[in-house]
C-alpha cells in the first residue's frame, strides 16, 4: 500500500472514531442529577465488604473439597464464585467511577497545594484502576482464591534453610488453591 | 486563484465572528489559550498576506516560521481541551496534560526525532515533520476523548465543538501534507494551496457554531456523606481507603 493512501485511510479513521467518542449517550451526565446513585451507596459499607470477603474466602470450599470429599461440588462452588467475584469487581469499577466523578466539597488548598493535589489524586486514581484490572484478570484467569500478590516465598528459601523454618508456614497454600 | 481567495476570506471572517461571539458571551477567560492562539493565528495570516503583497522572497520563510509556531501552538491548545475535559473532577483532574505529555513524549521518540535525521531535501523534510506532529496531535486528541469515555466523562458542549473543529483540521493536514511529501508540488501543488484553507475554513465553522451558543458552567455530583453521619469524607481520604480496601480483599 502506498504510503499517501494509509494516512489518508489514518485522516478518515481519525474523524470516524473522534466523532464516535463525542457522540451523546453517557449516562453519568445526562442525567442532571447531582447526588450518586443507589449502587455507590453500601459498595464501600461493612456490609458491602463483608459480602466482598465472603466470595473471596476460599474456607466453604476447603471443606467442600478437603474435609467432605466433594471435588465436583467445590469445584462447581470454586466457578459461581468467580462469577460473583466478577461481578463484585464489575460493580467496584462502576462505583469508583461515581466517586471519580464527583467533586470535593472538604477541598480548601490554595492553587500551588491544588495542582499538586490533583497529581496525588491522579497517582492514587490511576493506581486503584491498575489494581482493579489486575485484580479482574487475576480472578478471570486463576479463581477468586488466589492472591493478588504474588507468593514470593520462594524467595526465601535459601534464608529459610538457614533458619530452619518450619515447612508448614507457608500461608500461600490456602489462597492459591 | 478564486477559491485560496475565497478561503483566506472566510478565515478571516469566521475568525472575526468567534471573537466577537467570545467577547459578547464573556468566553476570553474561559478558554484563554484558545483564544490567544485564534489572535495569533489571524493576526499572523494579516501579516503573512502582507508580506506576500509587499515582498515574495521572503514569503517562504515566513509561512513556515508561521505554521511551525502554530503546530507548536496546537499541542498547548490539546493541553488547553484535556484541562477543560477534566476539570471539574479534582480526582482525574490532571489526567488531560498526563495523556498529552505521555503521547506526545512517546510520539516525539519513537515516530518524530528519527524522521529528522533522515536524509532528503528540506522541503520534504518539513512536510513530514508536519505531518508526522499532526498525526500525533491526532492521537493526543483521541486518546483524551477515550480517557473521558473510560471514566464516564462527557466533555463539554464547547469542548466537544473545539475538539472536533482541531480533529477534522489535523486530519485534513495529515492526508493533504502526506499527499503533497508523495506527490510532490508539480502534481499536487494547486491542490495542496486549495485544501489547507478549506481545512481551517472547515474548522473555524465547527468553532463558530460551537461558540454561537454560550453554555453555562457544569455542575458535578456530589458525594454522599460517608455512613449516613451527614459529614463529608474529603476525596483523597476516600481514595487512600479504597486503594487500600482492595489490596487487602486480594492479599488475605
Amino acid at each position: 500500500m502506498n504510503l499517501e493512501i494509509f494516512y489518508c485511510i489514518i485522516a478518515i479513521l481519525v474523524i470516524a472514531v473522534v466523532a464516535l467518542l463525542l457522540r451523546p449517550g453517557l449516562a453519568s451526565d445526562d442525567s442532571g442529577d447531582s447526588t450518586l446513585p443507589e449502587t455507590a451507596k453500601g459498595m464501600w459499607e461493612n456490609q458491602g465488604l463483608n459480602l466482598a470477603e465472603r466470595i473471596l474466602d476460599p474456607a466453604d470450599y476447603l471443606w467442600l473439597r478437603d474435609q467432605l470429599g466433594f471435588p465436583t461440588l467445590a469445584e462447581s462452588l470454586r466457578r459461581h464464585r468467580k462469577q460473583l467475584a466478577l461481578q463484585w469487581l464489575s460493580a467496584l469499577r462502576g462505583s469508583f467511577g461515581e466517586v471519580v466523578r464527583s467533586a470535593d466539597p472538604a477541598s480548601h488548598s490554595s492553587a500551588g497545594e491544588e495542582a499538586w493535589d490533583s497529581w496525588r489524586l491522579l497517582r492514587m486514581t490511576l493506581r486503584f484502576h491498575l489494581l482493579l484490572i489486575y485484580a479482574t484478570l487475576v480472578v478471570r484467569y486463576f479463581g477468586p482464591y488466589h492472591r493478588l500478590i504474588p507468593s514470593l516465598d520462594w524467595m526465601e528459601m535459601p534464608w529459610g534453610a538457614l533458619t530452619q523454618r518450619p515447612i508448614g508456614r507457608n500461608t500461600s497454600v490456602k489462597r492459591s488453591v | 486563484m478564486f477559491l485560496p481567495f475565497t478561503a483566506i476570506a472566510l478565515t478571516y471572517v469566521l475568525g472575526g465572528l468567534i471573537l466577537v461571539r467570545a467577547w459578547r458571551g464573556k468566553q476570553f477567560s474561559r478558554f484563554s489559550f484558545f483564544f490567544s492562539y485564534l489572535i495569533y493565528f489571524l493576526g499572523t495570516g494579516v501579516i503573512m498576506n502582507l508580506v506576500d503583497l509587499l515582498d515574495r522572497q521572503d514569503y517562504p520563510l515566513a509561512f513556515w516560521l508561521r505554521f511551525l509556531t502554530l503546530v507548536v501552538a496546537e499541542f498547548a491548545l490539546l493541553v488547553e481541551i484535556g484541562d477543560h475535559i477534566f476539570a471539574p473532577y479534582p480526582a482525574i483532574r490532571s489526567l488531560g496534560r498526563l495523556v498529552t505529555i505521555l503521547i506526545t513524549l512517546a510520539f516525539s521518540t519513537v515516530y518524530i526525532l528519527p524522521s529528522l535525521y533522515a536524509q532528503r531535501p528540506s522541503s520534504v523534510a518539513v512536510l513530514d515533520l508536519v505531518m508526522r506532529s499532526a498525526i500525533t496531535k491526532c492521537a493526543v486528541l483521541v486518546a483524551l476523548l477515550a480517557a473521558a469515555r473510560l471514566y464516564g466523562v462527557r466533555p463539554s458542549r464547547t469542548v466537544a465543538g473545539l475538539a472536533l473543529g482541531l480533529a477534522l483540521y489535523l486530519a485534513i493536514s495529515t492526508a493533504n501534507f502526506a499527499l503533497a511529501e508523495s506527490w510532490g508540488p508539480a502534481v499536487y501543488g494547486q491542490a495542496f494551496s486549495l485544501i489547507g484553507p478549506m481545512s481551517q475554513v472547515l474548522c473555524l465553522l465547527i468553532w463558530m457554531i460551537t461558540f454561537w451558543k454560550t453554555e453555562p458552567l457544569r455542575e458535578v455530583a456530589q458525594p454522599v456523606p460517608a455512613g449516613g453521619t451527614g459529614t463529608f469524607e474529603p476525596l483523597p481520604d476516600r481514595l487512600s481507603r479504597m486503594n487500600t480496601i482492595l489490596s487487602r480483599l486480594f492479599k488475605k
